[in-house]
């Protein structure tokens, strides 16, 4: 566990001096939630019926997903790794004796904590204070918070997990803007960043549940704020638990395989 | 030692004609030619050896420290390094050699080179006291102590190369491939660096794997001389020898230019 405490650490290091970004990455995150607040608020005047989760749930989901919107990003892949790939510098972490996985796995969760780290605590603070039901409400009993941390720390790992699939690929089609395109769009839809998954029709609804995307962040806000709860809320723990194990382990074995046929770009 | 016994390595190289309609044609066939990177490349290097690996660009030369150092696959031979075979035993091999590409970095580009030296230190599980004593011992031969606190991209290239070097014999390697280590600095920051080649070998023993093109390193360095070309060894000699023979002179990038006519590359 020594090289991927390290590895956290040196890349948490790195990102932290990334001062300025933080501080407008709090920003933006801040305009966003309010302009989503609007929206929703005026949705649940116009039309109440159609709102299937409590206005506290809503904004609970909404100032959460701001908090740790940079944990989530799915396209916002570690660029060093993208460029080691494609100009060859890879070869250097060939010839360390650890697994690739872990190395690169450590990597992003440090990039990914660092620049959660500097955003959300301003992002939790304020929403915290704003009057009900506009900010963040707390957890309404003591098993949707432990749920919630339990959910959250799964969300994280199988995030990465996934991540780690677009570093996979790129070892074969040589550029990975096209995949992150791709990937980026699909699943912040998927994953109910766009739109929360219980706004969904029942139909799409029960698709999404299912798929690995609701199981990174759309889950822990879910039983953070009481929407998923005792039996729902372990069953779509369960889900989480299986992705993991399907997603990572079959990305280590990939990994592996993508190795053995590793080109070295650049001579 | 190392024992390299008719190892290929064929690598599928892409093309296309210029213009428009052969970009949209290649978006569903694209041709490719294949390139013999190594083509039987068969040789034995003792321990504590310096060898110097020679070639024009695009012989084979990189490749071959690539293979031996376990980060490519060749498609056939074989290859044993202190009984190892570098990519089946990758984890165990890599722990023993060190590696040092001239043209690539492997130091954090923003934080003090002291941080990568820490992080490879936990990647090697190299411990505490052995990593005090290295650490003090390369900062003093490769004169470090002023430029560890400094982030890599604040560093000239001459600066920088040293502790790339450094950060690549940290955990003591029984082995050193250097690959074009010297390439693009100046006359002084080029000789501390091989004084230092020199020295790690003559008072550690370090086998010695070198590449380069500038005949100064070789002169300064090795005894023994491969002349790689077309993915093979077309020669296995002294580097007295062949001054010797292709030359009455000293000059030893006359040698060089006659062996590369010599053999067509």
């Amino acid at each position: 566990m020594r090289p991927f405490f390290s590895m956290l650490k040196i890349r948490f290091i790195n990102s932290m001096q990334y001062r300025a970004a933080a501080w407008a990455g709090v920003m933006t995150q801040f305009f966003w939630g309010f302009m989503e607040l609007l929206l929703y608020l005026t949705l649940s005047r116009e039309n109440p019926a159609a709102f299937t989760m409590t206005l506290p749930q809503l904004t609970s989901y909404l100032w959460l997903r701001q908090a740790f919107f940079a944990m989530f990003l799915l396209w916002s892949v570690d660029n060093d790794i993208l460029d080691m790939i494609m100009n060859g510098d890879v070869a250097y972490e060939v010839i360390r004796p650890v697994s690739l996985y872990s190395l690169w796995f450590a990597r992003n969760l440090g990039s990914r904590t660092s620049k959660v780290a500097l955003r959300c605590v301003p992002i939790l603070l304020v929403s915290l204070l704003l009057p009900k039901p506009y900010g963040l409400s707390l957890p309404p009993d003591v098993y949707s918070a432990v749920g919630f941390f339990i959910s959250m720390i799964l969300g994280v790992v199988l995030l990465i997990g996934m991540c780690m699939w677009i570093y996979i690929m790129t070892f074969y089609f040589i550029t990975a803007r096209g995949i992150q395109n791709i990937v980026g769009t699909f699943a912040d839809f998927l994953s109910g960043s766009l739109i929360p998954i219980p706004f969904m029709p029942i139909g799409v609804q029960r698709v999404l549940n299912i798929l690995p995307f609701a199981s990174t962040q759309s889950t822990p806000y879910l039983i953070y704020s009481g929407y998923l709860s005792g039996t729902a809320a372990l069953q779509a723990i369960g889900l989480q638990l299986l992705w993991i194990v399907l997603i990572v382990g079959s990305g280590i074995l990939a990994m592996r395989k993508a190795l053995l046929r590793v080109t070295v770009q650049g001579g | 030692m190392i024992e390299v016994q008719s190892i290929s390595k064929t690598f599928k190289v892409f093309q296309r004609d210029a213009g428009m309609m052969s970009a949209f044609r290649a978006l569903f066939h694209r041709k490719y030619t294949l390139v013999h990177a190594l083509n039987g490349l068969s040789f034995t290097i003792q321990e504590g050896e310096i060898v110097g690996l020679i070639g024009p660009n695009g012989a084979g030369k990189s490749t071959t420290v690539k293979v031996l150092s376990g980060i490519l696959v060749p498609d056939g031979g074989t290859c044993v390094i202190n009984g190892r075979v570098p990519w089946k035993e990758r984890k165990a091999h890599v722990k023993e050699i060190g590696v040092v590409f001239g043209q690539r970095s492997q130091l954090w580009w923003d934080v003090p080179i002291i941080d990568s030296f820490t992080l490879l230190k936990d990647i090697y599980r190299i411990p505490e006291t052995e990593y005090q004593k290295n650490l003090a011992e390369l900062t003093e031969t490769l004169d470090l102590a002023d430029i560890l606190k400094t982030p890599a991209r604040q560093l000239s290239l001459g600066q920088r190369m040293r502790c790339e070097i450094a950060a690549s014999l940290l955990h003591d390697p029984k082995i050193l491939f250097l690959d074009e280590p010297t390439i693009g600095l100046d006359v002084v920051s080029k000789r501390s660096v091989r004084d230092f080649i020199k020295k790690r070998n003559e008072e550690k023993g370090t086998t010695i794997i070198l590449t380069t093109h500038d005949t100064l390193d070789l002169e300064a360095l090795t005894e023994r001389i491969l002349l790689i070309g077309k993915g093979r060894i077309l020669l296995d000699g002294r580097l007295e020898d062949l001054k010797q023979q292709y030359a009455e002179g000293s000059n030893l990038e006359d040698v060089v230019v006659r062996l590369y006519e010599e053999y067509h590359l």
